[in-house]
């Protein structure tokens, strides 16, 4: 039963890729099928319980199988089901191989191999996972809801509404590890391992699609091999899922911004969208990616285009809301609303930051490299913008989160320990962003058409 | 460079048996030239990132022993697993587990009670954590002290767990002999 949902929610995340356009390789289906796909879910999930349908295995895989039934329909009356048909063409990388792209790859194989292999071997058992999402998950699969869940009950869990409780978590790790355990599954690191190794393939294909295939390949073991991600990347908590979601995310807004092709808005706002459904502070990308499309919307004069992106990526949060208001889902509060100065906060916020981007202990060479093309690439920046928006998003990212950390009051938690472990966390959605950068900058397309062309079959 | 199939398929099909269309060739040079280019990469590789860079030496021998571990336990059981990462607070709250009925509601000691000071700690994570214990206990309730007497399930006690001799004050009956780790029914059956 859960192989059958697995492999049901990968072929709606491909009919959703198919959905949003025909133009998508076959690397990239692949990558954003189980991303998109889960998302999907656990939305349908979470309108199930909304409507209070007891989530069964059976229910939500009904649910499932009713979405798929609506999305090929769709697809075939308005796509073309031919835009999913495999061509010969799509070979065309390995008819061209070098020996270096295969050697990467056959890396990056053997690492995720070695990653999906532990990930998949040991329980949960990290602290975060036990006292909030795996066992929200679990509970929820055997309540056969989520927000009335026995957890969420105040007479029985009087602490549930304090400040920084789990029951204000975005749902989508939750909703996901409950979906796998409703389908029998013993523990939810089932989630965990193929978010990881899907994204590995998805990020390859969005980096194939700007860049040439060896620097793809070689940014994306670099990527995947960032030391403290890596390590996260196989336990249940949500920091890598949303690093996932967020980075695709930017990545295909700023592909959109390189090339025009309307596929690529959408998915980047569904990607964004999906990022919120996970952690409430991904509004943060949201937001990035909101300020560059409107300056690109003021430039152009258009703005029809920006308010679908704006729409779809807001769509998931709009749900949570009223999931959350009917549910009575709710934290005391804890920002603070007014407008304040606190020198020592910010101080400690931008030494907490800094500090984490000079670490390369858990990034490994991530932001060196980033640090390094910005300079070198800044010549191509000024006199043809490339990947200037990317910056732009990146930036807009680090100083819109630093201002939300400022804005919170910890009352359940000190500053040292928020920029010391969350923040650290937060950080890996930059890790991918930032080597999506470096490979597709001007001097890495450059240096990678030289490679293909000195060492590719001709 | 792109990446466009669909673009790449119509161009492929609109020359026909054009130079697009032969195979590519494996060359001499073509082998000689990748192999040093390999040598090169792994060079590289091993020197700029494994050598410089021990975060992701680090990484990567994480994953080795990970592998190892792996395929030497490869026909445990996912409780057995559980076991493995969580040490005797798995084996306590599974013997909780076995010792209480589905519908039990069990008043969990205090963390000071799991990690007395001074006291060897032998137990791991967070065991007296509502929650965390809930995973593994779940359909049973879980109480902790703080909630006594302020929620409506804290007045539906049916079990105390005993943890390092902690919690018998809870009863309302003696215990002849007291054992360090143990599930007692909080009244006394008749």
């Amino acid at each position: 039963m859960l192989t059958l949902g697995i492999v049901l929610t990968c072929l709606n995340g491909i009919l959703l890729t198919a959905l949003i356009g025909s133009r998508f390789s076959w690397t990239e289906r692949a990558g954003l099928s189980f991303p998109l796909g889960m998302t999907l879910q656990t939305v349908l999930m979470a309108l199930l319980d909304l409507v209070h349908i007891p989530l069964t295995a059976t229910s939500t895989l009904l649910a499932g199988f009713v979405a798929f039934a609506g999305l090929l329909f769709v697809v075939w009356r308005y796509r073309g089901i031919d835009s999913l048909r495999f061509t010969p063409a799509m070979l065309d990388d390995l008819k061209q191989a070098n020996l270096v792209w295969v050697l990467l790859l056959v890396l990056i194989g053997y690492c995720e191999y070695m990653n999906f292999s532990k990930c998949i071997f040991f329980p949960p058992s990290d602290r975060d996972s036990l006292a909030a999402f795996d066992t929200l998950g679990f509970v929820a699969a055997h309540d056969h809801t989520y927000m009335r869940m026995s957890l969420f009950d105040t007479d029985y869990n009087p602490t549930v509404h304090r400040a920084g409780s789990s029951i204000a978590y975005a749902p989508f790790v939750q909703m996901s590890y409950a979906y796998v355990y409703l389908l029998g599954a013993e523990t939810s690191k089932s989630i965990p391992a193929l978010m990881y190794l899907f994204f590995i393939i998805a990020f390859y294909g969005i980096l194939r699609r700007n860049t040439g295939k060896t620097v793809a390949a070689l940014a994306t073991l670099f990527m995947m091999m960032a030391p403290e991600m890596l390590a996260f990347s196989s336990l249940s908590a949500t920091n890598v899922m949303q690093a996932i979601f967020a980075s695709l995310g930017i990545a295909y807004t700023a592909s959109w911004l390189r090339s025009r092709r309307d596929h690529e808005l959408y998915a980047g706002a569904l990607l964004l969208g999906a990022n919120m459904w996970c952690r409430n502070e991904g509004i943060v990308f949201i937001g990035a990616a909101c300020v560059v499309l409107l300056v690109d919307c003021i430039r152009r004069k258009s703005y029809r285009k920006g308010w679908y992106f704006t729409g779809l990526a807001l769509l998931p949060a709009v749900i949570w809301f009223i999931y959350m208001k009917v549910g009575g889902l709710y934290t005391e509060g804890m920002a603070i609303t007014r407008l304040f100065w606190d020198g020592e906060k910010a101080g400690e916020i931008v030494d907490g930051f800094w500090a984490l981007f000079a670490n390369t202990l858990y990034y490994g060479w991530t932001f060196p490299a980033f640090a390094l093309f910005v300079v070198a690439d800044l010549w191509f920046m000024v006199k043809s913008r490339d990947n200037v928006a990317l910056l732009g998003m990146i930036v807009l990212s680090v100083i819109f989160y630093g201002l939300v950390i400022y804005h919170v009051d910890y009352v359940w938690d000190s500053m040292h320990n928020v920029l010391a472990y969350s923040a650290k966390r937060f950080f890996f959605c930059f890790v991918p962003m930032c080597w999506y950068f470096v490979a597709t900058s001007r001097i890495a397309r450059r240096g990678g058409d030289y490679i293909e062309q000195y060492l590719s079959l001709k | 460079m792109k990446n466009n199939t669909a673009n790449t398929q119509k161009g492929a099909s609109r020359k026909g048996n054009t130079p697009l269309d032969s195979k590519p060739r494996v060359t001499a040079a073509w082998v000689a030239k990748n192999l040093a280019a390999v040598v090169v990469a792994v060079f590289l590789l091993n020197k700029l990132v494994l050598d410089l860079q021990p975060g992701y030496n680090w990484a990567y021998n994480m994953l080795r022993g990970n592998l190892e571990a792996v395929q030497h336990y490869a026909r445990t059981t996912t409780d057995q697993r559980f076991e493995m990462k969580l040490g005797l607070s798995h084996v306590y709250l599974r013997y909780l587990k076995e010792c209480t009925p589905p519908d039990a509601v069990i008043l969990l000691p205090s963390k000071e009670a799991f990690f007395p000071e001074g006291q060897e700690r032998i137990f791991s994570g967070e065991p007296y954590n509502k929650l965390w214990a809930t995973r593994f206990l779940y359909p049973r309730r879980v109480i902790i002290p703080s909630e006594l007497g302020k929620t409506p399930w804290s007045e539906k006690i049916t079990h105390v767990a005993i943890v390092n001799g902690v919690g018998y004050e809870y009863l309302d009956y003696e215990v002849p002999e007291k054992a360090p780790h143990a599930i007692l029914p909080i009244h006394k059956k008749p």
